[in-house]
């Protein structure tokens, strides 16, 4: 049995982690916000920009660790969220500029600030935007039409995460810090921390550096991911998850709906190398 | 005695071998997943293989080109990649030196710590690769397009390297020492 802390949202239960396995939920209850949804339900718009069946504001306090999909459930139902994100496909798909929002936790929503970069130019001066001593909890940001940008993240943006991790600008606990993308290629992912003590390692290892980011590149894109401008977006979904996985990253890749932002799914990789997407429970 | 240490001199020899396990990736399925002790072959590097000369007015471009073994010492599997040297001579005059490079074959993630190799590829393809080329007077690194044409001709073209989200700052000089584009000449 394995006791799992959960955001407030009902009493103690018997759970499936999905391969069978039945644990227990122990639910501390801090007064926060109304039901976040167990996933099944439906946006009652989902062609559009959904009326979330259960406001709330996600209802966890600011420091309770949160696993992937309650990270997902929890963004799901922030509308400000959503609408942020739907501001980045909307520059993904007309500007030559990357734009990006960094989030400050404001009790149980966030607050945005815009970052941007230059015209075509993928990058985004992500130091220029960071002020010292400052902590956030999310950074978002679009991959505009490109020949030469990626679906997913990139090797850089990893390293950004990296970066902010390393250097204390991320809200504790360091797993509720999400990276957000949405691209002109109609994907839009979230990257979390899933494992803390791996992703030290491998940030140490390849993202501290420019030299380990080099040898990163040549890993992303070589055989057998192939993550690459020029690869399909199902490839370099699925190369990224087994990138990930297979590189000890210690970080989980999460689709996200493109229509509205309203449902994050996992997407998974077993021992065989089948990746699958699933459905938070 | 003897017996022992032959066996057991035997299982080092016999452990040795068993680890490497050379992937080549036309011969491998599309669920091959990458194991420590793997050594991921190219089919294409050879043909970059070799030396490169770029002649034009007042400059001179040398590159060299080696294949080495690279190690990942995180992940513990290696990779065929190329390393390479580079000079830049204006009037006769060096404007880029060519750095050291280690000479062992195999090379580790280690090896590059504290120094930016100054030519190393980071996609090699049918007829094309990608290379990092660090610019020691701009003190930056620059990517670089190699690709095969006909009678040992090949184009380099040289373009700003991005780095996402984590560009440095927005004061970035922008540019190169090196010649933007050129059509070298194979050698050797």
């Amino acid at each position: 049995m394995i006791i799992v802390f959960v955001a407030c949202y009902g009493s103690s239960c018997p759970c499936s982690d999905g391969n069978g396995q039945t644990f227990y939920v122990t639910v501390p209850c801090d007064g926060g916000g109304g039901n976040p949804g167990d996933g099944s339900n439906e946006p009652t718009n989902p062609g559009g920009f959904p009326t979330d069946p259960n406001p709330g504001s996600g209802g966890s306090s600011n420091n309770q660790e949160l696993n992937p999909c309650q990270l997902g459930k929890k963004l799901k139902t922030d509308a400000n969220f959503r609408a942020k994100m739907q501001n980045l496909k909307n520059s993904a798909q007309n500007d030559n500029i990357e734009n990006g929002f960094l989030m400050s936790p404001d009790g149980s929503v966030y607050t945005y600030e815009q970052i941007q970069g230059l015209p075509n130019s993928p990058e985004i001066p992500l130091l220029d935007y960071l002020e010292s001593g400052e902590n956030y909890a999310g950074l978002i940001h679009a991959h505009y039409d490109d020949p030469e940008i990626l679906s997913v993240f990139s090797v850089g943006d990893l390293a950004s995460l990296y970066y902010m991790y390393y250097n204390g600008y991320m809200t504790t606990p360091n797993k509720n810090f999400v990276m957000g993308l949405v691209t002109a290629d109609e994907t839009t992912y979230l990257i979390v921390i899933d494992d803390y003590v791996k992703f030290d390692n491998f940030g140490q290892n390849s993202l501290s550096d420019e030299s380990g980011l080099d040898n990163l590149q040549l890993v992303y894109q070589s055989f057998p991911y192939s993550i690459l401008p020029t690869s399909s977006n199902t490839h370099n979904e699925h190369s990224l998850a087994k990138f990930l996985k297979h590189n000890n990253t210690g970080l989980k890749l999460m689709k996200g709906n493109y229509l509205n932002f309203y449902n994050w799914k996992t997407v998974d990789v077993d021992n065989n190398g089948n990746v699958t997407t699933n459905q938070c429970p | 005695m003897k017996n022992i240490i032959f066996l057991s001199a035997l299982l080092f020899i016999s452990n040795a071998c068993a680890q490497e396990r050379i992937i080549d990736p036309d011969k491998i399925g599309d669920n091959y997943i990458p194991k420590k002790g793997d050594y991921i072959i190219n089919n294409f590097i050879d043909s970059f293989v070799g030396e490169y000369n770029f002649h034009q007015n007042e400059i001179n471009f040398y590159m060299k080109l080696k294949k080495k073994k690279f190690c990942d010492n995180y992940t513990e599997v290696c990779y065929d990649r190329i390393y390479g040297q580079i000079e830049l001579k204006h009037n006769n005059n060096t404007t880029i030196e060519k750095s050291e490079m280690p000479n062992k074959h195999k090379v580790e993630s280690s090896d590059f710590k504290d120094i930016i190799p100054q030519v190393s590829s980071i996609l090699i393809e049918n007829d094309k690769t990608t290379l990092n080329i660090y610019d020691s007077i701009k003190q930056k690194s620059i990517e670089g397009i190699l690709i095969k044409l006909d009678n040992r001709k090949y184009s380099l073209k040289l373009k700003e390297k991005s780095y996402g989200i984590l560009q440095k700052n927005k004061k970035n000089e922008k540019g190169f020492t090196l010649p933007v584009a050129m059509i070298l000449t194979k050698t050797n």
